[in-house]
């Protein structure tokens, strides 16, 4: 395919809102939304923020070092309320010919920009973004004023230190759609970091999106970590596909929130492909969250892991959804995915579920799930080194999370375990 | 595998054999008030369970099919024979049973089996009890072991007192439609204290085409009892499809303990549609255990509700799903008590473009405490035509528990096969090994005759797998 | 009887391992082959019973005349070949006593048929002389057995099957001394006329218990030279550089003019 991009990031809007129109919103009767029921859900409550500014210059330097003071980044950027703020390193990422568009003309005019495979990378993306809408939430995130960026790195180009997006929603009753679209061309490698954080104060509806299509050969590190106030709504939709002996690893940590629905997809459509999706959740009071994850195995020779692990505290609820699908044409898939939850009160409710659908005989497919409560002896033990009950709990979960963590790297930990640090103080005091 | 029942050829075993159809009276076809009231009128019921019966047809009217497991879409309920009834009293004795039901169960093997290791049989024939029989000192020992009939009329009191309260008809569509129709199955009802120690058996037949079997079984465990029953069936193979809607409520009262087995083999064009259920009061034990091979269509989820303090639930499924079936089974547990503990261990087995679907639901209610659970799902596909599900749903509301599930998909390994072929066996054989040996540790759980009856099952439906 | 191998040549995953091995094993007589790691023994032996993951590029396996190589694994165990696995796999589900009997039953043709008190006394016999615990017949297939266990259940496999050739594919690896002796006993016991063996070794300490009558050693993929016991002595002493340093030429120089 070649020539000028037909389907553009506003073609995606408009069919978007096509489909949303012709949808109801997902009720529990879907396999997928049995426990989560939007049926009283005040939808038409939360109002885009007419104030914000459809600025698209981009005011400051931003480096990232105040959130990451130990870290170079290689381009970093920030948005608050849905406008960029800030940004640094577009130029000398521009060097190696990788692009970071950060604002709505940008985005539009990357269709002319990019090189050939690129923009057919690109088009190919946004086109199976378009066919895979399956609920009415999704087309309601790709109808809607998107902000965010597009992350676009050329064949061979290794990026050596991470791209930082930071997201910092705010407002009241308000309807805001970050999103962020990541295309690696054959062989190129970079380490992506995108957070969304809000504040206790807000009252908002974040319905966001990231997806990457990751091209043979190439390397997509992802993580994502949502630090969300507990009147926060938040729909999440993620996707990865996964080309010829490529690989993608994601992290994302979901913190917060009072309703919180998730779906992380990789797509393994290439044979040889490799994906890793690691995941950490956290509900307490009572909050809400339904994390799912996907694994997709189209090709021969695949691999693919899944570890979530989920803490339950309060009156919460967390359900995790966990599906592995291998296909006929899978032969030789390598499957595997673990999921554990802690219950630490009791009035708290974990829901597991994990599936398995398998086409073919070729196969190393098996998954497990546990849950439980904190392991007595442990508890038992660092109390018997003095450690006070609540210490002696927090230590044990942060152990329980970083075993996680660590597959995102230090950067990872750096984030994710400071904010679980200070919610799990938050709860003892 | 080196001596076989003279009488029972690879060929007919496999094929199913069929007697001239010996019905004398059939309700017309389809489902109406006037056919529930014909049945009840045939069977001589007492107006209480005429009642129940028409409640339960009136709740059935309004349910909805289920809408998830396996396709039910080709069910016409219309077109059902929901009663027959064969000619011939109620028997006690062997010699006295038609010449031709006892040829079907020569063949089956009943005789010998009656011989050696059954306290009673009760034999379905177009349901209607055939042929009964029970040992005497178990009569003596105060057991109960008859056709629901016969305990409408005989044991009105623990009828009322125990049927339909562990599936009540609004239950579900085919739970209504069972109370409604109901004809045959077994009542047993285990006196404090006592234990049976010979399994109690049933066998069933379908031989009329384009009939349902809705054949209901209660049986209750008095405190400190123990008793294992045996369900198991065979049936002829037929063009059009059969309804199988069966409904079996166990309560298993305080230290009682019920062992449930069943090996299902309906012929291919069954629909096998079945609602288990049991109570376990404290420290009482119910165990299922579920063979499931042959029927179009499988929904089996025996389930086990952990009522009282210490109970002990155990569900051992085995699933062999082949050309053009779908066997959608599993187990369900929920934990209503403290102290409570379940297993449940799935095997499962897809074959030539078959589908073998696990789905089973670990339960804990708030504030229970001190539960523990594990899961573990075994599943073997032979072949990239065919597909192996797994669903399991754990809902967990306490914090005081140990839930742990695992589930495993994998076809037979090379190296095992080529290990068993350098011993000699080709490699149909060295695959019905590995299959069978995959199935043993479950199988070894059944009664003999019946390990013996699937391991031959598994054999016949691995031949011609290969190559 | 004989079985005779003719220019193997065999590749896995497209790698070529054997490149030519010519070797003849008659009846009544015990053979070694040893060499170092990577010189194909395993290959060797895998291929001869006909292993799926090894292709056959080149030469014949004749046994008794016949060539073998297109016949599937079973039929070449019927016909008299045994291999006893370095590694052997686990079956669950299938217990010892089971997998014999059918294990010996196939060794009859279709008129004979197993006699089944000899079989059981037979097969008590046989535990008892490799020190195998009676329980052992419940057990399933390998599984859960030491290094030691799995070994002694190959060989009383042997016993119980009485092959015309027997390939030991390194069965004395991780084994102690007395139950590498009780494996030689088991070997020792089949010795006669109508029993051959090729004892695959990287060691030559079973070779104190099984005495070769003709000793190989494969470098490479071939056979570089043969001999008797006095070859395993100077392998005791000199170790696998003589092996290289002598024959790595021949080999390349080989190679060199194949391509032409």
């Amino acid at each position: 395919m070649s020539g000028p991009i037909q389907t553009n990031v506003e073609t995606l809007r408009v069919r978007a809102g096509e489909l949303f129109d012709a949808m109801e919103w997902p009720t529990p009767s879907e396999e997928e939304w049995r426990r989560t029921d939007l049926g009283r859900f005040p939808f038409d409550d939360y109002q885009v923020d007419d104030e914000r500014s459809a600025s698209t210059t981009i005011l400051e330097d931003w480096s990232g070092r105040d959130l990451f003071p130990e870290s170079e980044f290689a381009a970093a950027a920030r948005f608050e309320a849905g406008v960029c703020v800030g940004a640094s390193g577009l130029d000398s990422l521009g060097e190696s010919g990788a692009i970071l568009a950060l604002s709505n003309e940008d985005v539009r005019d990357l269709g002319d920009e990019l090189p050939g495979p690129g923009a057919n990378a690109f088009e190919k993306m946004l086109e199976t973004t378009l066919g895979r809408i399956d609920n009415r939430v999704e087309a309601w995130h790709y109808r809607g004023e998107l902000h965010g960026a597009v992350l676009y790195v050329p064949a061979g180009v290794e990026i050596a230190t991470p791209v930082l997006l930071d997201f910092s929603e705010k407002g009241q009753m308000a309807l805001t759609a970050p999103h962020v679209f990541v295309i690696l061309e054959s062989g190129a490698s970079v380490q992506l970091i995108v957070s969304l954080t809000t504040s206790e104060s807000d009252r908002l509806l974040c319905n966001s999106g990231i997806h990457a299509s990751v091209a043979e050969g190439a390397r997509l590190e992802l993580l994502v970590i949502d630090d969300l106030g507990s009147e926060t709504t938040h729909f999440a939709h993620r996707r990865a596909t996964v080309d010829r002996d490529a690989r993608f690893t994601q992290f994302e940590a979901h913190l917060g929130g009072s309703l919180v629905k998730s779906r992380s997809e990789a797509e393994l459509a290439g044979a040889g492909s490799e994906a890793y999706l690691n995941g950490v959740f956290f509900g307490d009071n009572g909050a809400h969250l339904d994390i799912r994850s996907v694994q997709t195995h189209l090709a021969p020779h695949t691999t693919s892991r899944s570890l979530y692990k989920g803490v339950v505290a309060g009156s919460a609820r967390t359900i995790y959804q966990g599906l592995i699908e291998i296909d006929e044409e899978a032969t030789q898939a390598d499957a595997y995915l673990t999921n554990n939850n802690l219950v630490l009160d009791d009035g708290a409710r974990s829901d597991s579920i994990p599936s398995l659908k398998i086409r073919t005989n070729e196969v190393k497919c098996s998954h497990g799930s546990t849950t439980g409560r904190i392991d007595q002896a442990a508890l038992f033990y660092l109390m018997s080194r003095g450690f006070t009950r609540d210490a002696a709990q927090s230590t044990i979960i942060e152990g329980y999370f970083e075993d996680v963590a660590k597959r995102g790297g230090p950067l990872a930990i750096a984030s994710v375990m400071g904010a679980i640090t200070r919610r799990l103080a938050g709860r003892a005091a | 595998m080196s001596t076989q029942t003279p009488s029972i050829e690879i060929e007919d075993y496999k094929h199913g054999f069929s007697d001239p159809d010996r019905s004398v009276f059939k309700t017309r076809k389809g489902l109406d008030e006037d056919v529930v009231r014909a049945i009840s009128d045939l069977k001589g019921e007492p107006e209480w369970m005429k009642t129940f019966r028409l409640r339960a047809l009136k709740t059935f009217y309004k349910k909805s099919m289920p809408n998830w497991g396996a396709d039910l879409s080709n069910v016409n309920f219309d077109d059902i024979y929901y009663y027959a009834k064969p000619e011939g009293e109620q028997q006690r004795n062997w010699d006295d049973v038609p010449d031709d039901i006892k040829k079907t169960f020569d063949r089956i093997g009943v005789p010998e089996a009656e011989r050696k290791f059954l306290a009673g049989v009760g034999a379905q024939y177009d349901s209607e009890v055939v042929y009964h029989n029970i040992r005497a000192d178990l009569e003596q020992q105060g057991v109960i072991f008859c056709d629901p009939e016969t305990a409408v009329r005989e044991h009105p009191d623990l009828v009322r007192e125990y049927f339909g309260t562990v599936i009540p008809f609004g239950d579900n569509k085919l739970a209504a439609l069972n109370s409604a129709v109901w004809s045959g199955g077994s009542f047993v009802y285990v006196p404090k204290g006592v234990e049976v120690d010979i399994p109690l058996q049933a066998y069933f037949r379908i031989n009329l085409e384009s009939f349902g079997q809705f054949e209901r079984t209660l049986i209750i465990a008095d405190e400190g009892s123990f008793v294992h029953y045996i369900e198991g069936c065979t049936a002829p193979v037929y063009a059009t499809d059969s309804l199988h809607s069966a409904v079996v409520e166990i309560i298993a009262k305080p230290g009682a303990r019920v062992r449930y087995s069943t090996i299902q083999n309906w012929s291919g064009d069954i629909y096998n549609l079945v609602t288990k259920r049991a109570i376990a009061y404290e420290d009482a034990t119910v165990e299922w255990v579920d063979g499931n091979i042959g029927s179009k269509r499988t929904m089996k989820y025996p389930s086990i509700y952990l009522m009282g303090e210490g109970a002990h639930g155990e569900v051992l499924s085995i699933a062999f799903s082949g050309k053009g079936q779908e066997q959608d089974t599993g187990g369900k547990v929920v934990h209503l008590a403290d102290n409570t503990t379940s297993v449940i261990t799935s095997k499962s087995i897809s074959k030539g473009g078959g589908i073998a679907s696990y789905r089973g639901l670990v339960k804990v209610e708030k504030g229970v405490r001190n539960v523990k659970s594990r899961v573990v799902c075994d599943a073997l596909i032979l072949d990239d035509q065919s597909q192996s599900n797994t669903y399991p749903y754990m809902e967990i509301d306490s914090d005081d528990v140990s839930v742990e599930h695992e589930a495993r998909v994998s076809q037979i390994s090379e190296d095992q096969l080529f290990y068993l072929m350098s011993r000699g066996m080709s490699e149909e054989e060295a695959s019905a090994m590995i299959v069978n040996g995959f199935l043993d540790p479950l199988v070894k759980q059944l009664p003999m005759e019946y390990a013996v009856e699937l391991n031959r099952l598994i054999e016949l439906e691995m031949e011609g797998s290969v190559g | 009887m004989r079985l005779e191998i003719q220019d193997l040549r065999a590749s896995v995953d497209g790698t070529p391992i054997l490149d030519g091995v010519t070797l003849a094993i008659n009846t009544g007589e015990t053979h070694a082959l040893m060499g170092p790691n990577g010189s194909g023994k395993s290959t060797l032996a895998n291929v001869l019973l006909g292993h799926p993951d090894y292709v056959v590029t080149g030469g014949k396996v004749l046994l008794d005349g016949e060539n073998i190589l297109d016949e599937p694994t079973d039929v070449r165990a019927r016909r008299g070949l045994f291999l006893a696995f370095q590694y052997p796999v686990e079956v669950s589900g299938i217990t010892i006593g089971k997998f014999l009997k059918r294990a010996t039953e196939l060794k009859y043709t279709e008129n004979e048929r197993v006699n089944l008190s000899k079989y059981v006394a037979d097969l008590r016999k046989n535990m008892d002389f490799l020190q195998i615990d009676q329980e052992f017949i419940n057990r399933y297939l390998n599984e859960g057995f030491s290094g030691g266990e799995k070994k002694r259940m190959e060989i009383l496999q042997m016993l119980m099957i009485e092959p015309k050739f027997a390939i030991l594919d390194e069965t004395d690896s991780g084994l102690d001394i007395d139950a590498l002796k009780i494996v030689a006993k088991g070997v020792n016991e089949l010795q006669g006329d109508s029993f051959g063996s090729l004892i695959i070794t990287h060691y030559q300490r079973i070779l104190d218990y099984i005495r070769p009558q003709f000793v190989h050693i494969l470098y490479r993929g071939r056979i570089v030279t043969s001999g008797g016991s006095e070859l395993v002595e100077k392998l005791e002493l000199k170790g696998y550089d003589w092996i290289k340093e002598q024959y790595e030429m021949e080999v390349q120089h080989e190679h060199a003019n194949a391509v032409d």
